[in-house]
């Protein structure tokens, strides 16, 4: 508690500060890296250091100008992945997790397959959504964290502290332009839990969270079905379903639909790995009796 | 005057000084960098960023990928170059191929080879193409607060002997394909390729393995994009890599 | 400026020269530039060297901000003189090697947000193989070779006579003749050019040769310049019909 870096991603583990976490560095000029002998040999106006790689600044000391200028600076290098729904919620079993796959650049779909569910390690998932690369890598960086972690005490870290790793992290960067609104869960020894995590550092514990432009009508379903005492199928029922309205109803929502379960035993399985989202509209539908067209008691107007 | 006007203008009066007051205090609490960004950008300044264009184009296959890109570079409307190769072999199964701005893609593309030159040296091997996209993918993400100009499609054969491509985003955001479009023409490009090749809602669902049909094809896509692209023309460079190593030919198309 | 910011001397070029040109021809390379230095819509000198030797071999030209031109200058002198110390005189870079060393400093200059505003063109032709050599960088750091280039307003203005009169075998005389039209047109043109050219050419046999400059004779006397656009006597080809 005396650290003086007390929840600050670097308290976490007590190797020299340098080898182990990501923090700031404006000063110190580090001859590490190959990259650093391509770009760094006649000074530099700062960077930020990490293990393994080096965090190349912006011309000048304004990071925030800079990011936020980059769109008239460089039409299309700031476009990707934007529209999404994510949702997770807990219940008796454990946490269940279920997205879409649709990833757009304005209005053109760039792909419909993307993996939004990022697969920490064997007992920890993220979902993706915002900045495609900022979930990515910060989260592939925390399993890092949590190996060191594991490999140093004998022990898995707990979700808890491993979502505080990520929120550390983005407290640190905060306001430095990375995008990034994650649901994190995973499982431990006290069972599954969920934490919401974004780049505003925010870190909330919760039942019932669902992240993206979609987000707001698989609330709906959710809302509407939800019961904590729910069984497994019921659950991923669920996910499936709000899923599915979500994405018929948000046209930056769509693709496939995939499914995780975080069990209370420390591991987590892929349910469904891409079920169409078209397939299941039309399957919906039909069970209600409709064609999934949309027509039933209008008059037919062709022809 | 009119009493009640008056009153009222008075009021208005009084809201508005309000308000300057509230403003400029809160100029003063603003943020030193926050006021300094403001005067900068009034001026204009140097703007690093400058797009180069051109379109790329890659097609995995059963025991081969191929790679068709153009070969123009531009800077507006003028055309610096018609035979700038835009894509660079990285190992004997791997290639890179990009679009966007030069600079920033040949300064990639080295950094690249040094890296995977420095990987043979201390580890006494090849990096797997498995390797190369997530060294590629930190790489990128490396540059998160300056972001390399350059939209990345990295081609080879994997360890079984199947072809794969990765596609990247600007700061390294990366998935597997089974093909890939990058650059000024990959609006026109996509809906090409999904109705060509394993797209998402397409029936077969199996690699091609005729490297002369896909080759046409990628061809066909190239030179299609160039009829309706003015960024893409001039020469169509096919790169095929497959497990006999990498074979490069060039054909002119459109280049006007 | 704020102190604790970054010096940057060039966000803005002061001291600018107008477009440059290069091409092959049948004996090596040929550089031209004319000799005015403008400052803002002011020829701040209408007598300044544009181009210079920066090796046995090697010859640059370069538009764009003077001061950054010197600078320039400066680097590629450390460097030359680095590297005939360090081997004893005994290698020397090549001209590719330079092109590419002036792409990396101003690809590194581009990302201090403090480029060397410059289009330069490096011309060269080397001693022993006599392999010919034409390259342009700009600012950015982009690389481009090519038969002829061209800077500036000059890609826009003279790109197509380039285009339509360079052949493989053109003479020395044929070269120049095609480097004066492109001058005049740019002299007619371009407000911040003048009609004092200087051409350096680099051949085997004679290596970098900076010639003198000299004024290209340009012709006003054409009808087009006499009548004036707007005014209303002129005839207008509704009547001819």
């Amino acid at each position: 508690m005396d650290n003086e870096n007390f929840g600050l991603a670097k308290s976490f583990s007590s190797a020299p500060v340098l080898s182990i976490s990501p923090h700031t560095n404006f000063s110190q000029k580090e001859q590490t890296d190959i990259e650093h002998e391509l770009n760094e040999q006649v000074g530099t106006t700062g960077e930020y250091v990490s293990e393994g790689f080096c965090f190349k600044l912006a011309p000048g000391q304004d990071q925030i100008g800079f990011m936020r200028s980059l769109k008239e600076k460089a039409p299309k290098l700031t476009d990707f992945a934007k529209g999404t729904t994510t949702l997770a919620f807990e219940f008796q079993e454990g946490v269940l997790v279920a997205v879409d796959a649709r990833a757009t650049m304005g209005a053109f779909i760039s792909s419909n397959n993307v993996r939004k569910v990022i697969e920490i390690n064997d007992f920890l998932l993220g979902t993706m959504a915002g900045g495609a690369a900022d979930c990515m890598f910060w989260e592939k960086y925390v399993a890092m964290q949590c190996r060191v972690y594991e490999l140093r005490n004998g022990e898995k870290p707990s979700v808890a502290m491993a979502s505080m790793m990520l929120a550390s992290i983005m407290r640190q960067y905060r306001g430095q332009g990375l995008s990034m609104g994650t649901m994190f869960t995973g499982s431990d020894k006290t069972g599954a839990s969920l934490y919401y995590i974004d780049n505003d550092a925010t870190r909330v514990k919760g039942r019932l969270f669902a992240v993206g432009s979609g987000g707001t009508f698989a609330y709906g379903v959710l809302d509407t079905n939800y019961r904590y005492d729910m069984s497994l199928d019921e659950a991923v029922n669920l996910g499936i379903r709000a899923i599915t309205s979500a994405t018929f109803k948000d046209s930056a929502s769509g693709g496939v639909v995939r499914i995780y379960h975080v069990t209370n035993h420390g591991k987590w399985n892929l349910i469904h790995d891409a079920i169409d989202v078209s397939e299941l509209h039309y399957q919906f539908e039909q069970n209600k009796g409709h064609t999934g067209r949309g027509n039933e008691g209008k008059p037919n107007k062709y022809l | 005057m009119d009493l009640e006007n008056y009153t009222n203008v008075n009021i208005f009066k009084k809201v508005y000084e309000k308000r300057e007051v509230s403003s400029i205090h809160n100029v003063v609490e603003q943020p030193h960098h926050l006021l300094k960004d403001n005067t900068q950008h009034a001026k204009g300044g140097f703007n690093p960023y400058v797009n180069n264009q051109g379109t790329t184009v890659a097609i995995a296959g059963k025991d081969f990928v191929l790679v068709a890109a153009d070969t123009r570079i531009s800077q507006g409307f003028n055309i610096l170059s018609r035979d700038y190769s835009r894509t660079t072999k990285l190992t004997d199964q791997c290639v890179i191929t990009s679009g966007g701005m030069v600079a920033d893609i040949e300064t990639l593309h080295k950094l690249l080879i040094a890296k995977v030159k420095t990987y043979q040296r201390q580890f006494k091997k090849t990096p797997t193409v498995e390797s190369l996209a997530q060294l590629l993918g930190n790489t990128l993400y490396g540059r998160r607060f300056m972001p390399y100009y350059a939209f990345n499609l990295l081609c080879g054969i994997d360890q079984n002997g199947q072809g794969s491509v990765y596609g990247y985003d600007a700061i390294g955001s990366w998935d597997k394909l089974t093909y890939g479009v990058q650059g000024s023409g990959s609006e026109l490009g996509a809906p090409i390729l999904d109705n060509q090749f394993v797209g998402h809602n397409y029936l077969v669902k199996t690699l091609p393995d005729d490297v002369s049909v896909v080759e046409d094809t990628g061809k066909d896509i190239i030179n299609s994009i160039a009829e309706r692209d003015i960024y893409t023309g001039d020469q169509v460079e096919i790169v095929i890599v497959d497990k006999n190593g990498i074979r490069v030919k060039r054909e002119p198309i459109r280049r006007d | 400026m704020i102190s604790g910011q970054p010096r940057t001397h060039t966000q803005v070029p002061v001291n600018i020269g107008t477009s440059v040109m290069g091409l092959r021809y049948k004996d090596g390379i040929m550089l031209a530039a004319d000799t005015a230095v403008a400052y803002g819509s002011m020829k701040k000198t209408k007598h300044a060297q544009r181009m210079a030797a920066i090796s046995s071999d090697t010859a640059i030209a370069c538009s764009g901000e003077m001061s950054d031109f010197q600078e320039l200058l400066k680097i590629f002198r450390e460097k030359h003189d680095g590297d005939v110390i360090e081997n004893d005189g005994a290698l020397f870079l090549k001209p590719t090697d330079y092109f590419n060393y002036l792409s990396r400093v101003q690809y590194q200059r581009r990302m201090k947000g403090d480029p060397l505003w410059n289009g330069s063109i490096i011309g060269g032709v080397r001693q022993d193989s006599g392999d010919v050599f034409l390259g342009m960088v700009d600012l950015y750091g982009t690389k481009v070779e090519g038969n002829f280039l061209l800077t500036g307003l000059a890609a826009h203005y003279c790109q197509v006579l380039m285009q339509n009169s360079w052949r493989a075998d053109l003479t020395e005389a044929e070269a120049r003749a095609i480097i004066e039209d492109c001058m005049k047109v740019m002299f007619y043109r371009d407000k911040k050019a003048s009609d004092e050219i200087q051409i350096t050419t680099i051949t085997k046999d004679q290596g970098v040769k900076i010639h003198d400059p000299y004024r290209i004779q340009g012709e006003w006397n054409f009808q087009f310049f006499h009548d004036k656009t707007n005014e209303f006597w002129r005839p207008i080809r509704i009547y001819n019909n």
